[in-house]
């Protein structure tokens, strides 16, 4: 019962990281591509308008998205759930962390391949984050 | 008279004037808030902006400065030439130039102020009267489509985006709220031309709120404007050398007319779509292409393609592709002039040039840096040296200063600078930091130019996503802009009609 009661607690906080972090991870990772990549409109929008422009843009953003930070907040949750039980799953867990992000770049974007890389990025991105709990987590039950 | 007859009449006059009530008129304003701020330049524009207007058959309601008060509301500059014959007060400022430069009143020295010389002006420009003026047009005619065009200074605002202002006579102002509520009586399509700084706020004009929102006011609204609400516009120069305008005004109305300012015929036919007249949205593009200054102009479709673009698009980084459309068109020529390549990845290039240039920037400003201090070390000196002779000369505007004007003995003073060793280096270093300025202003128009590229590149990607993600609306009322900002100058006349344009001198 002590278990399980862990359990739930802890992949609620994954929830919560992830749910709280997909907004900002998303811009960071796009923000990151458009500078290697050598686009990045935002980046020039940085130089040429007032900064509140982009601080306001990205708090819309942020609560815009709200619903689809959940639904990833919530999959990690399950996630964690099914597969961080057990050594074997433990290697694969947090995988449907980028495979939903996909799936978002599939479901609600015309050309999905214009924008697959930032979605797999982010994705990935999100998954070291679920990782570094996940294994942080572990490391404090092997003591 | 038979009643077929009177019907008959009574069609014609009917059609007559649905006719006349379809045609434009323009509203030229301009001017500065005083005669320091009201440069040559923005005089010889109104004066030019004005004849294009007539030429096109456009009646023209002119507001300037002071209107006909024969106060002085203009100043422009008259730089010693050896071409030109001095009269008195030239050969006085010519004398008293080592004066002028050791009080930093060296451009001052050179200022003529009069009044202005625009015909059919109809009044001033001071807030109160234009905006009674502007009420009075709008409700007389409501159903006439209008032109506004301003040439002149504008403030920016630190709130919101409505707040920015037309700089008025007397220092007042008008801002983009203030115009919108101007604009509401009026039924009819307006469109404006707006070539102040910070003029990018007056795109709000064309929305039902001006302050925040993308829905469209309920008669048609467009424009284009020399810069965005957030930047400076390209300076108004005080030179009466129209050689030197790199304006807004200059090459927009250059295209609309066929002819520059100079008189001279462009280079090549203005006329894109060859439908027979040149719109105002070709002549925008006309001069996107070919100005090479500090303004990075925009049109009220383009303010609602980055006002439209959500939050799921504004912020992803799609894959570096060109687009398909007239603003990739305008990236593509821009990247042939500047030498990007095209090939390879022409935005890492870009990117690679502004550097440099704001490496360039910054070294000048070092330099600039370097001859300032020098120079204020020189001028101390030639001033405690001046003042050591001349005391009355650290109090200027006092009893003992007149006398020293009165009696001629400042003319003395300059003489005795102009012989002054150090007097000479002033006279370097002042003209080696003019050099610096000028070079700042060369590398800040070769900077904009990367600016633009870019963001008509982002402008390209925003008009292929709302005809992606837009809903029909968004679509319909983006079309609605571009059509209206794709009229010509006289928007009644049709392409194609037998009418004269006004560009039609160009196949004369």
């Amino acid at each position: 019962m002590g278990s399980l009661n862990k359990n739930i607690v802890i992949s609620l906080l994954v929830m919560l990281l992830i749910g709280l972090s997909a907004w900002p991870v998303f811009v960071g990772v796009n923000i990151a591509l458009g500078y290697f990549l050598g686009e990045g409109s935002v980046m020039d929008l940085w130089n040429q308008e007032p900064k509140r422009n982009l601080i306001n843009s990205f708090v819309d953003g942020y609560i815009a998205s709200a619903l689809f930070a959940a639904a990833l907040g919530a999959v990690a949750a399950l996630d964690y759930l099914i597969l961080a039980r057990t050594r074997l799953t433990g290697y694969f867990a947090g995988i449907s962390l980028p495979i939903f992000c996909i799936a978002l770049a599939y479901l609600f974007y015309k050309e999905p391949s214009q924008v697959l890389l930032c979605f797999i990025a982010t994705g990935f991105v999100l998954w070291i984050g679920y990782k570094t709990i996940d294994i942080g987590l572990r490391l404090r039950r092997s003591n | 008279m038979r009643p077929a007859y009177f019907v008959l009449l009574l069609l014609g006059i009917s059609l007559l004037s649905t006719k006349a009530s379809q045609a434009d008129q323009a509203i030229l304003i301009g001017g500065g808030y005083n005669a320091n701020s009201s440069q040559g330049q923005i005089e010889l524009n109104v004066k030019w902006v004005q004849s294009v207007l007539k030429k096109a058959d456009i009646p023209v309601t002119t507001f300037f400065t002071d209107g006909d008060d024969p106060g002085f509301d203009v100043h422009y500059l008259n730089p010693p030439s050896q071409d030109k014959e001095l009269n008195a007060l030239d050969k006085l400022a010519e004398q008293l130039d080592p004066v002028a430069r050791l009080f930093n009143n060296r451009v001052a020295n050179q200022r003529r102020y009069r009044s202005h010389t625009i015909e059919d002006v109809q009044d001033g420009t001071e807030s109160d009267t234009l905006a009674k003026a502007l009420e009075d047009i709008l409700t007389s005619k409501p159903d006439e489509p209008n032109l506004i065009v301003f040439n002149g200074h504008g403030n920016q605002s630190k709130t919101s985006m409505d707040k920015v202002t037309m700089e008025l006579w007397n220092d007042t102002w008008m801002t983009a709220a203030d115009l919108h509520s101007i604009l509401n009586r009026s039924e009819a399509s307006n469109r404006f031309i707006f070539t102040q700084c910070y003029s990018g706020g007056f795109h709000r004009l064309a929305y039902k709120n001006p302050e925040h929102g993308l829905e469209l006011s309920d008669t048609t609204r467009c424009g284009f404007t020399a810069e965005s609400a957030y930047r400076l516009a390209e300076g108004c120069s005080a030179s009466i050398d129209t050689d030197d305008y790199r304006d807004y005004t200059t090459y927009f109305f250059a295209a609309l007319d066929g002819y520059d300012r100079n008189g001279n015929l462009l280079p090549f036919d203005t006329d894109t779509n060859r439908d027979g007249a040149v719109s105002l949205r070709e002549a925008h593009f006309y001069t996107l292409e070919n100005a090479h200054s500090t303004d990075l102009p925009r049109s009220t479709s383009e303010d609602y393609l980055a006002t439209w673009q959500p939050w799921y698009l504004k912020w992803i980084t799609e894959k570096p592709t060109l687009q398909n459309n007239e603003y990739a068109k305008i990236f593509r020529v821009l990247a042939g002039r500047h030498d990007i390549p095209l090939s390879e990845n022409p935005v890492k290039a870009i990117r690679e040039k502004m550097q440099s240039y704001l490496e360039i920037d910054e070294d000048l400003k070092a330099q600039q840096s370097d001859i300032q201090s020098t120079l204020a070390e020189v001028h101390l000196e030639l001033i405690y040296a001046a003042q050591a002779k001349w005391p009355a000369l650290a109090d200027p505007y006092t009893a003992m200063f007149q006398t020293m004007l009165a009696s001629g003995e400042i003319v003395q003073v300059a003489n005795w600078l102009r012989e002054q060793p150090d007097y000479q280096k002033l006279v370097e270093l002042q003209t080696q930091d003019d050099n610096i300025v000028q070079s700042l202003l060369d590398n800040e128009r070769n900077l904009t130019q990367m600016h633009k590229m870019l963001h008509f590149r982002n402008i390209a990607k925003l008009k292929r996503q709302i005809y992606e993600y837009g809903t029909p609306e968004q679509i319909s009322d983006y079309e609605k802009l571009v059509a209206c900002e794709d009229k010509p100058l006289n928007s009644s006349e049709q392409p194609g009609s037998d009418k004269l344009i006004v560009n039609t001198r160009l196949t004369d």
